[in-house]
């Protein structure tokens, strides 16, 4: 880390125009490469150390698992390009100043705290994650699939001591983090794949031949282990198209390509999906079926020792920094939306807290064991501002409604944008209650809710000028 | 070296030991190197 300068620092940050409140100009317009490399970079995490065993532990079969992940995963390429990037390229401003625009100030910060909120408990598990790797030397007990709160006073000292470094980090050195994350994505792909095809002999894969009956019988087996619900082709599919739901057709991801030349570059997130997605959840899932194989399915989920059994000390040290370089910018981020409450809060006093507050989450094992349904419930919840975007965009002119009403009636809150996203969520908790829908399906026809409900409340508030 | 030498052991002409030794030594290579050639 470079040595810390906070002046320079600071006019260095102030410098940069990120063009938060402007659309970016042509001339700052980037190529397809950088999504390219942005996405693959991105999707490739320390959350794919998870996601992929948790599908062999939730008895996911083999066809299943591949075409699930094959169609799932084409089917958020698809709505990263024809949703987000339209939008995106038509806009050309961020998320948040968008959302302003529509729905008003109090309902933008609104939907930083919530975002905020959900960046903490994403960070806390990817801490969480990386502790399970530091305490490799220590014999720490790891966590099991089943734990909730935490087991043992060693997980507890470890997941502090990387939470303080995490949090440590993310107030005065983001920065380097940043650069430092580039320079692993691809070294972290190949560990993937290299742990991965390295274990296959062990598992009985001598030629490509042997590869899909070990497969059905001996990786991904159709059973889930004991305690553990079973998932199926939707679940895998559905999961894959919407657990990033929030960036896609919640639309966070406009602030990445609101820089795009041309909406096609959307189709750039398929680097991403096919590399973190796919091949980094196929590879995880095979680490994870040789652990099991080896401890006679030890309901012990840790993905440190995971991939220090297949690929050694660098497989330990691909899991500490995964985790880290996801947990970090995170963990920024997330100090920085809460830091847009009051400006006079100082960002680093702000992120300090907030790392607090996500080391003692991080320290609950339920964070890493109910990864899948955690990331379900962050698209989900997000997911309604980006329905309250399209609607905004596609529909409202041709309706006769008017565009982004907060900034033209100048109001600080658009009832319509807030109901829609209230009454959405509380009708997709309504038909998981009452039908049993699970987590993972519930963002679909909660999507098509809340576009509809944002129309009807529109016209009712736009109705009654003067009345928000 | 990080990644041949899993299809080395795939082929069977390698250790898993071996492997992982390589897999460390192109690590520590990967993180010494990659500050110089690759692009921000």
């Amino acid at each position: 880390m470079a040595s810390f300068d906070k002046k320079s620092l600071v006019s260095k940050l102030d410098a940069v125009n990120e063009y938060e409140r402007q659309p970016v100009p042509q001339d700052k317009l980037k190529g397809w490469k950088s999504f390219i490399g942005t996405y693959a970079g991105e999707h490739t995490a320390g959350t794919e150390f998870v996601l992929g065993p948790l599908f062999v532990a939730h008895g996911v079969a083999a066809a299943d698992l591949l075409w699930g992940l094959l169609i799932g995963n084409l089917l958020a390429v698809l709505s990263w390009a024809y949703l987000t990037a339209k939008i995106s390229v038509r806009k050309r401003v961020t998320l948040y100043y968008q959302l302003e625009k529509i729905g008003g100030k109090n309902f933008a910060l609104g939907y930083n705290l919530v975002n905020a909120g959900l960046f903490c408990f994403l960070a806390g598990s990817m801490i969480a994650v990386s502790a399970t790797a530091i305490g490799i030397p220590f014999d720490l007990t790891m966590p099991t699939l089943n734990d909730i709160y935490p087991n043992s006073m060693g997980w507890v000292i470890t997941v502090l001591v990387v939470g303080t470094i995490t949090t440590l980090v993310a107030m005065f050195g983001f920065d380097q983090v940043a650069r430092f994350a580039n320079l692993a994505a691809p070294w972290m792909i190949m560990i993937f794949i290299a742990a991965a095809v390295a274990v296959l002999p062990e598992l009985g894969v001598k030629s490509f031949s042997d590869f899909w009956p070990v497969a059905e019988n001996t990786i991904w087996k159709g059973v889930p282990l004991e305690g553990q619900s079973k998932f199926t082709f939707w679940h895998v599919t559905f999961f894959a198209w919407f657990c990033n739901m929030a960036m896609h057709i919640g639309m966070a991801d406009m602030s990445l390509l609101r820089y795009a030349k041309k909406w096609q570059y959307g189709f750039a997130s398929s680097a991403g999906m096919i590399l973190g997605h796919y091949i980094a959840w196929v590879a995880s899932g095979i680490l994870y079926a040789l652990f099991l194989q080896k401890t006679a399915n030890s309901t012990e989920f840790a993905p440190g020792p995971v991939a220090y059994n297949a690929a050694g000390i660098a497989g330990a040290l691909c899991v500490i920094i995964a985790g880290w370089t996801t947990a970090n910018p995170t963990l920024y981020r997330a100090g920085l939306a809460i830091q847009a409450i009051n400006s006079n809060w100082k960002t680093w006093r702000v992120t300090f807290v907030v790392g607090l507050v996500t080391t003692i989450a991080a320290m609950f094992p339920a964070l890493v064991m109910k990864l899948l349904e955690f990331v379900a419930l962050y698209g989900l919840i997000l997911m309604p501002a980006g329905a309250v975007i399209f609607a905004d965009v596609y529909l409202l002119p041709r309706l006769g409604l008017q565009e982004e009403y907060a900034e033209r009636a100048g109001i600080h809150f658009n009832t319509a944008a807030a109901g829609t996203w209230i009454l959405t969520l509380l009708i997709c908790l309504w038909l998981n209650l009452s039908f049993g829908i699970e987590i993972f399906f519930v963002g679909l026809p909660g999507w098509f809710i809340a576009v509809v409900l944002y129309v009807i409340l529109s016209k009712l508030i736009q109705k009654r000028p003067g009345i928000a | 070296m990080t990644i041949v030498p899993a299809f080395l052991v795939f082929a069977q002409v390698m250790t898993m030991s071996q492997n992982k030794t390589l897999m460390f030594i192109g690590t520590v290579g990967w993180f010494v190197t990659a500050p110089f050639w690759m692009k921000k």
